[in-house]
Formats: structure tokens, sequence, C-alpha cells
């Protein structure tokens, strides 16, 4: 008989192993289960993070939009059919006229448009070049892209020696105000006031998937300015390089030696000639307008030459050489120089000038000479540039020196002061012809003021029929300022110092009192 | 619910009723409101004679520089004593024989400090209100999208910090974890971007880059849903990793 109350001295040690066992077995198996679930839960974490990375989208809640592209941008990048390489070298310098400060601002900016860019197509590789962490390849890539210096974005296509480029640097997607090589008598800060890249980029990727470059050529012999030449009054070489830059080419042309404009000119340049051309060259330039050509006819002040002959069979003559168009309003001096600043005379009717009419922007241009017009059977003429209104006149200059009053007799505004002709050929297709009657708006130094250089850059787009970019308007955040009163500033002191004095302290205290009682 | 809604009460009350909660009231509104002064003062010398930038002086506010210190050291104060001292004085026990789930303790936990952690930095709108009353025009895109990264940063944070703060009944192990790991998430990414070159791992790394995420995305009015996603997941993986420390006390 067994004492029920007595233990079994021979079970406890194996109910005491059995239990042990079952113990030891359930922690193995709990262990097991919350290593499986830890690997569960991180790998969806990874898998998640992964999916997502590679579906994604950004969305713009500026209220200008500031980070989204345009249509014609996404347009471009959505019809990519090969792949366009993109090299981002940016990397702060002393030596630039830009302050670190904004070339660091507009570094962030090139990487994220580029990063917008990526977003609509794979096509588009963006390869960063960090010099710090990999000179080697820096320079090798340098060599390569045949650049020699930072803060650009190269885009190519192609490979080897049919390789297509195109070099975008940070002057000319960044608009900068101020700063050290600003001709300003009080010392500006620099300021970043517009941001150029998409049209940039855009344009440079359109560029460099054009199959063949657009041929240019510059009349030489006439006193013409020089494609080529760095001087301000004479040079038009920062013209030349915005040229090359969208995939142009540029060539200077001495119709005396070569007898006839060249059969693969797509724009024929005559800018600002002092001299009067031989008969054969007149001829030679008729004949190609009349076979299709293209002309980009730039006069200026106090030139006197006779190729205004090439387009008087379309009715165009120009003003003497003297009489400049002078506005009582629009008329200023610029870096010691008469400019004429033309605003609402911007032709809203034609793709060179639309866009730039409808966003009220301007260009300047020192002294113009008026332009004159005859209709002209089976001849469309546009006046695209003209002075605004009764407020302008034609005067005389006598000794440079304009006289701002209007004299009986002189002619009064609207003054036509560039006009774009189509006109149709007897072999049925059509030549364009542009007519200035000012050239130092393209030259080094004025490109670069007010809307200058779109003015050139849409002009030689409408020759050739390019499509114009210039729709794509650069990022300019409308700056919301502010002025800070002595009233607001001691209301600051207000807020700064009785929002923790009231909730930290005074609340703090309430509570804790309470509390306590 | 009605236990979550009324457990996260409990935490948010507990947080209010804590002279602590003012003292980091205190501090946080008094240094925010040095750190808009700065901005303000950098405006002004910017714009100069024009005026103060409202775009310049709220994008600085909401991604600039001092925005790290706060959103660093926040979480881990507003997390330590969570878990770690509900363990190390024995009332997580008595929270546990509730009738509530684990779950639920979690969350109320989480949205406890979440809900404090929001207060106290949408209490900083009353900047953007001063200079509204200044006469600024702010960008309300910006400013929204600004306050959205700072909240998402800091529900990642505190929903990981809480996770120390349940591996550890000693609190200021708690602490120095959740310290230590913060650290990490702002300044590590960028250190790896930098020392690597290997494309798969500087892809990673800037994906995690949350430094960018702020100044270059959400203060610039920016949403982006890759990082609304590593946000969001990391706030559940936290969350999960808390509740699973939580139960394998059960198993013990």
């Amino acid at each position: 008989m067994t004492d029920p109350t007595h233990n079994d001295a021979s079970s406890t040690p194996a109910s005491t192993s059995e239990s042990t066992d079952w113990g030891a077995k359930q922690k193995w198996m709990i262990g097991v289960n919350v290593l499986i679930m830890l690997l569960l839960a991180i790998g969806i974490y990874a898998g998640v993070n992964y999916a997502g990375a590679l579906k994604y989208a950004r969305k713009d809640w500026t209220r200008e939009r500031l980070h989204s592209l345009s249509p014609e941008t996404i347009s471009v990048l959505q019809n990519l059919d090969q792949e366009v390489e993109v090299f981002n070298y940016y990397r702060p310098m002393k030596n630039l006229q830009v302050p670190p400060r904004i070339q660091i601002l507009v570094m962030q900016k090139v990487n994220s448009l580029l990063a917008e860019y990526k977003q609509h197509t794979d096509l588009l590789v963006i390869k960063e070049i960090d010099a710090d962490k990999d000179p080697t390849e820096a320079r090798f890539l340098q060599s390569e892209l045949e650049v020699d210096r930072a803060n650009l974005t190269v885009f190519r296509f192609g490979k080897g020696e049919d390789a297509r480029r195109q070099v975008v640097k940070l002057e000319d997607v960044a608009d900068i105000r101020g700063g050290q090589n600003q001709a300003s008598l009080r010392r500006e800060e620099a300021q970043l006031v517009a941001f150029r890249g998409e049209e940039q980029f855009t344009s440079a990727i359109r560029s460099v998937l054009e199959e063949k470059p657009t041929k240019t050529y510059f009349t030489v012999g006439h006193g013409e300015m020089g494609s080529d030449d760095f001087s301000q009054r004479q040079g038009l070489s920062i013209c030349s390089k915005a040229l090359r830059q969208n995939n142009y080419t540029v060539s200077p042309l001495n119709l005396l030696k070569e007898g006839a404009v060249p059969g693969d000119c797509d724009v024929l340049v005559v800018a600002a000639p002092s001299m009067d051309y031989a008969e054969g060259e007149i001829a030679a330039i008729k004949d190609y307008i009349e076979s299709g050509g293209n002309l980009f006819l730039m006069l200026r002040e106090l030139a006197e030459s006779n190729v205004m002959q090439v387009v008087e069979d379309l009715g165009i003559t120009a003003a003497p050489v003297d009489v400049m168009a002078l506005d009582s309003v629009n008329f200023h001096s610029f870096e010691g120089q008469f400019v004429l600043r033309v605003s609402d005379g911007l032709s809203r009717n034609h793709l060179i000038t639309q866009a730039m009419a409808e966003r009220g922007l301007h260009v300047i241009m020192p002294l113009v000479r008026p332009l004159f017009l005859a209709p002209t059977e089976g001849v469309s003429i546009e006046k695209i540039l003209q002075t605004y209104g009764p407020q302008s006149w034609g005067e005389r200059i006598v000794d440079g020196n304009p006289n701002m009053q209007w004299d009986q007799g002189e002619k009064r505004g609207p003054l036509t002061l560039g006009l774009a002709v189509q006109k149709k050929t007897s072999a049925g297709g059509h030549s364009r012809i542009l007519v200035f009657g000012d050239a130092d708006f393209a030259g080094n130094r004025a490109i670069g003021a007010a809307s200058n250089r779109d003015l050139v850059t849409n002009s030689f787009d409408w020759l050739t029929d390019k499509g114009l970019y210039f729709d794509i308007a650069p990022k300019v955040p409308t700056a919301r300022l502010f002025q800070l009163s002595p009233e607001s500033g001691r209301a600051f002191l207000w807020v700064w110092w009785g929002m923790p004095i009231f909730f930290g302290v005074i609340l703090g205290s309430l509570v804790w009192w309470t509390r306590r009682s | 619910m009605r236990n979550l809604w009324t457990l996260t009460r409990r935490e948010l009350g507990a947080f209010f009723l804590s002279p602590l909660a003012y003292v980091i009231i205190f501090l946080f509104l008094f240094f925010q409101g040095y750190a808009f002064k700065t901005w303000l003062h950098a405006g002004q010398q910017m714009g100069g004679v024009e005026g103060i930038d409202v775009g310049q002086v709220l994008g600085g506010f909401l991604g600039g520089g001092f925005v790290w210190w706060f959103l660093m050291l926040l979480p881990p104060v507003l997390t330590f004593r969570s878990l770690a001292a509900e363990k190390s004085s024995g009332r997580i026990e008595m929270l546990f024989t509730a009738p509530v789930t684990d779950i639920e303790v979690v969350l109320a936990k989480f949205l406890g400090a979440l809900i404090f952690y929001s207060i106290l930095w949408l209490s900083t709108g009353v900047y953007v209100l001063y200079v509204i009353n200044a006469g600024a025009e702010p960008d309300w895109g910006v400013v929204t999208t600004g306050y959205l990264g700072i909240i998402l940063f800091g529900a990642m944070l505190i929903a990981i910090n809480l996770f120390f703060s349940s591996v550890t009944s000693n609190v200021v192990v708690a602490l120095i974890l959740s310290l230590f790991f913060n650290i990490g998430v702002v300044f590590a990414p960028a250190l790896i971007d930098f020392l690597t070159s290997n494309a798969a791992v500087k892809n990673i790394a800037e994906y995690i880059q949350v430094v960018d995420h702020l100044e270059k995305d959400f203060s610039n009015g920016i949403v982006d849903t890759r990082h609304i996603i590593y946000y969001g997941s990391s706030i559940l993986l936290g969350l999960f990793l808390t509740l699973r420390t939580v139960e394998i006390r059960k198993w013990r």
C-alpha cells in the first residue's frame, strides 16, 4: 500500500527531468520562433523599403511649384529612347567669382533637379564626380570629357569619337546678382536671383540627341564683329559659345575668297559690317537667300555699309547710320553707355519674342538704328521689336551725345528695331531672315544683360526651325520679403520669453501646486 | 480601442503631471526661440534693406542646423522612462495583469510620447504666426511639409527609442542607447556615403540619409514617398520589436 501523502522518491527525479526537458525544449522553440519572427520582420522591412525606392513619387507642395518640371522637359525625357550620360561635377572652388555659399546652393539645386529628371526616365544615367573621394577617377573623367574645371554638368550621348557632348556650367544655370564682379559702387552681397537649370539641361539633352550640328557662318572682311573675338566692343565670343553649347558650329566666312555661301550653311550671320560688300558678295548672299538659306543681319550705329542691299527687295530699309531710336522713359545709362530698354515693344505674335513678352521680360540694346518697311508681295514680315509709342522718336546723334528732346521733323515712335521675314523661294521652299537695327545686344558686353541672351538663342532657333524651349521658365522663387519694425522686434522678445515662461514655469508650478495639495 | 485611448490619456497625463515635462517644455521653447532669432537675424543680414525673406527664415527654422539637436535629444527624453522605469519599479506587472493587451500598452506608450512631441513642435507655429503678423506671406506648402518631416522623423525615433526602453530596466542605459542610436541615425549615413565608393552601399546610405530628407526635401516643400515609406516602416519595425521584447517577459 502506498501512502498517498508520501512522495514517491523514485518518481520525483524522473518528473523533474521531464519538466526540465520540456522547459528547455519550450525555450528553444520560443527562441527559434522569436528568431524567425525577427528575420521575417527585418525581411519585410527591407523589402518594403526596396520596393519603395524602386517606385516612388515626389510631390511639390511649394506655391510656385519650384521643384516641378515643365511639360516640355517631361516630354523630352519620356521620348528618350537611348541612354544619355550625365556627369555632374560640382565642388566649391575659391578661384571662381561666385562665393562658395552660392556654389553650394546651386549644387544642391542641380542635384535636386537631376533627381527630378531621373524620375521620368531610366535612360538618363547620372554619374557624380567626387574629386575628394576618388581623385583618380575625377582626373580621368576630366580628361575624357575635356573639361578643366569643376562646377559643371556634362551631357554625353554616344561613345568614343562619335560622342556628342554638351557642357552646362554653373554660370549658365545661375543668375547671380551682386558679388565681387558687380560693377557697382557699393559692394553687394551675392544673391542667386534665378535658377535656369531646367532650361539649360533640357536644351543640353535635346542638343546631344541631334544627329548633326547646325552650321552657322559669320561673314568677315568688312569690319564685322568677330565670332571668336573676346573684346567687349567687337566680340561675339560669348554668343558663339552659347551657340556651340546648343550644338551649333560657328565658322568664319570670307565671301570674297569663297565666292559663295557654303551649301551646308544653316544660318549666315552678318554682324555689324562697317565697310561695303563687293557686288559679287551681295549677289552671293542674295543667291543663298533665294535658295532657301537663312540670314541673320545685324546693323550698328555709325557703321556705313551697303549690306542692306541684300534685303532691299523685301522692302526693308534702315535709318541713316547716325539716326538712333530714343525713348524719353526707357533710355538709360548702363555701364557708361546709353541703352534702350525694350519691353512693351516685344511682339506677342512671334515665336522669338512671344514667351518673353508674356512674362514681361525686356532686352536692352545700345544705340539702335530704326528700320523701315514697305509692303512686298509674297513676303511675310513681322515686327518683333519696336519702341513704345509716342514717347520714342528717331534722333540724329551728334558727337555721341543724344539730345533727349523730340524736335520738330523727327520721326515719332513706335519705331521698328527688329524684323522677322519669311520668304517663299522659287523652288517652293522658304528662307528666313532676321534684321536688327543693332548688333551690340548680341555682343560680349551686353549679351548677359536682361534677356538679351534669350533673344539671341531664340533668334537662331527660329531661323533654323528648332523647337523653342524658352517656355521653360527659370525658377525664380518669389521672395516673400517683410520688414521687421521696432515694434515687431519688441513683440518677438515677448514671444520668445513669454512662451517658455508661461508654459514651462507658470503652468508647471500650477500643476506642481495642485498635485501637492 | 477604448483601452488604447484610456491608456494613451494616462500616458499623456503622466507627462503633463511630471515636473520633468515642464523643464523640457521650458528648455525646448527657449532654445527654439533662440534658433528662430538666429534665422531671423541671418535673414536680416542677407536681405539687407530689401527686407527679410520669410522662405529663408522658415526653411532654416524647420530644416536647418538647430533642428537636429532637438530631433536627436527630444525622443530619448520622452521615452527613456516609458518601459524601463515601469520595469524597475515593478509597475509593469500590474499593467500587464490589467485587462489590456500588450499591443495596447506599447501603442499607448508610443502615442503618448508622440502626441507630447507633436504638441511641443506645433507650439513653435507661434513663430509662423509672428512672421505673418510682421507682414510676411509664408508658403504654407513649405511650412506643412516642414512640420510633416519633423513629426515623421520624431515618430520614427520615438518608436525605436521605445524599443531601447523595453530591453532594459535601467533608465540610464535606455537613455544612453537611445542617444547613441539617434546620433548614429543622423550622422552615420552621411559618413558612410562619404567613405564608401561601393554603389550599392552608397545608394543605401543616400536612402537613409535623414539630414537630406529634411534639409533638401521636407523643408523645401517636397514630399517624397521614399521618405514616408522609410519612416513609416521604421516606426512599425520599432513598435514590433518593442512588442516582442515585452512579450518575451511572459515566456520566461
